[in-house]
């Protein structure tokens, strides 16, 4: 069963996300202790994680860049902030893809489907290790 | 010509001096007149030559001082500090130096209070943005709620809570647009879009509005692709939406909106007619209902209308180079005509 990490700090907005995830099919774990989050989530090696950007302990940004650094993905980086320098600095540091808040159910199950499909594809960009040096 | 004015200016502003000087003159010809009439063809050309001669060195001077007077005032007017009032009056003529300092200490205080004010205005963009994130939180996870357990509502208050969430969502949508008008810089990116592929994707989006007031959308004319920015052209199209919806008569029959694609060949324009067909704009308020808190003056309006839609819906058509056009018969409804530049 493919896996997905949340990482999400309003309890309720995390919630909901896991069980949407679960009813459409996915394994779900959730980010809910905000310290050591990018060793956390190597832990759960997800096959996806699920991103918000503004967290108590430490930006997205920085989550993002580490999990790069370790290899995992894909990220889907999902949250409020709209401005196209957050877009296009959450990609630049490698999130593979970004949404905004608020998103419909059908719009984020279409592009977790997309990516996981592109990964797929391409298991090489999941794996990275040095790749990405 | 240029110099000309200025020696003119100069001789204009110290006319009496040059006035009591040639009268001055005049009376030391007519003294030499009586004393030695002999010579007095010699005498008067003289002091003639003489006094043209002062004239001219005066009006040399004059304008030798005024230059260097006029660069330390553009100096003082660009940086209106202490130290440049203080080269200003050095410069220029003691009788001066009073309306100088007060000068100086105006502009000062009325930068200290500009400085203040744009830092109040930075600080309140700052809130409107952080407060637009804040409430896009609540918002999301009521957009997630209504979309993943619409089986635990009964559908009437499904279609009810998700018209009130895409009216919030328009209004948050009006305080950033309307927050970031001001900004620097702008996040447009330009790309080909299928205009009308691209109304049918924002009509989407905006499907509960409409079918709560059971419009009927229709899409006449031909695909047309035009450049433009998706998120700017999105809330063009969405406000339009908002404002049809928004102003249905409860007694219209069949609402209808209407998108319609044209190319206009003499003017070289592609335009996109939004219209429908609700209680339209009185001619005499036509023309004023992009300015900013316009809400109508025949009851077009409801009292609740903010009249910022149209008027940000008239600056982001700006700044993507779209011409807007209104065509409307006060009850019949309304045509909304964007025309956008044809780029090849």
């Amino acid at each position: 069963m493919t896996k997905i990490t949340i990482v999400e700090d309003d309890p309720l907005m995390r919630e909901e996300l896991m069980d949407i995830l679960q009813k459409a099919g996915f394994e779900v774990a959730a980010i809910t202790d905000f310290h050591d989050i990018t060793l956390q989530i190597v832990t759960l090696a997800p096959d996806l994680v699920l991103l918000d950007i503004n967290l108590p302990e430490q930006s997205g940004f920085e989550i993002c860049r580490g999990l790069k650094e370790k290899g995992v993905g894909p990220i889907l980086i999902l949250t409020s902030r709209d401005k196209l320098q957050d877009e296009l600095h959450g990609l630049g540091l490698g999130a593979d893809d970004y949404l905004t808040k608020p998103c419909n159910q059908d719009r984020l199950l279409a592009r977790i489907h997309n990516l996981l499909r592109r990964f797929e594809r391409q298991p090489e960009l999941v794996d990275g290790g040095s790749f990405f040096y | 010509m240029k110099r000309v004015k200025q020696i003119y200016d100069c001789f204009h502003a110290n006319k009496q001096w040059f006035f009591m000087l040639i009268g001055t003159n005049l009376l030391f010809i007519f003294l030499a007149w009586l004393a030695y009439p002999e010579v007095f063809k010699v005498l008067a050309g003289l002091m003639i030559a003489f006094t043209l001669t002062m004239i001219l060195l005066s009006l040399f001077m004059i304008l030798r001082k005024q230059k260097i007077i006029e660069t330390a005032f553009q100096e003082f007017l660009l940086d209106p500090n202490e130290t440049k009032e203080e080269m200003l009056c050095q410069v220029s003529p003691r009788t001066q130096w009073s309306y100088i300092r007060r000068m100086g200490n105006l502009i000062r205080s009325y930068q200290s209070k500009l400085n203040d004010q744009i830092i109040e205005l930075a600080d309140y963009e700052n809130f409107i943005e952080g407060w637009v994130h804040e409430i896009k939180k609540p918002m999301s996870l009521m957009t997630l709620v209504l979309d993943n357990r619409s089986d635990e509502m009964s559908p009437l208050v499904r279609q009810r809570m998700t018209v009130v969430r895409d009216q919030m969502l328009g209004d948050v949508e009006r305080i950033l647009y309307f927050a970031r008008l001001g900004a620097a810089h702008k996040d447009y990116i330009f790309e080909r879009l299928s205009i009308l592929v691209f109304c049918k994707e924002t009509m989407e989006n905006h499907q509960t509005l409409l079918d709560e007031s059971a419009f009927q959308v229709q899409f006449i004319g031909e695909e047309i692709e035009v450049l433009s920015d998706c998120k700017g052209l999105a809330f063009i199209l969405e406000q339009i939406i908002t404002n049809s919806t928004k102003y249905v008569p409860q007694n219209q029959d069949s609402p209808i909106l209407k998108f319609e694609t044209v190319y206009d060949e003499i003017n070289d324009q592609i335009i996109l007619h939004i219209s429908d067909n609700g209680p339209g704009v009185s001619k005499e308020d036509l023309p004023f209902i992009f300015d900013k808190g316009f809400t109508g003056g025949r009851g077009t309006y409801t009292r609740q209308a903010t009249g910022m839609g149209l008027f940000l819906v008239s600056k982001m058509a700006y700044d993507l180079a779209i011409q807007l056009d209104v065509k409307s018969e006060f009850g019949s409804g309304l045509t909304i005509s964007l025309m956008f530049p044809n780029v090849k």
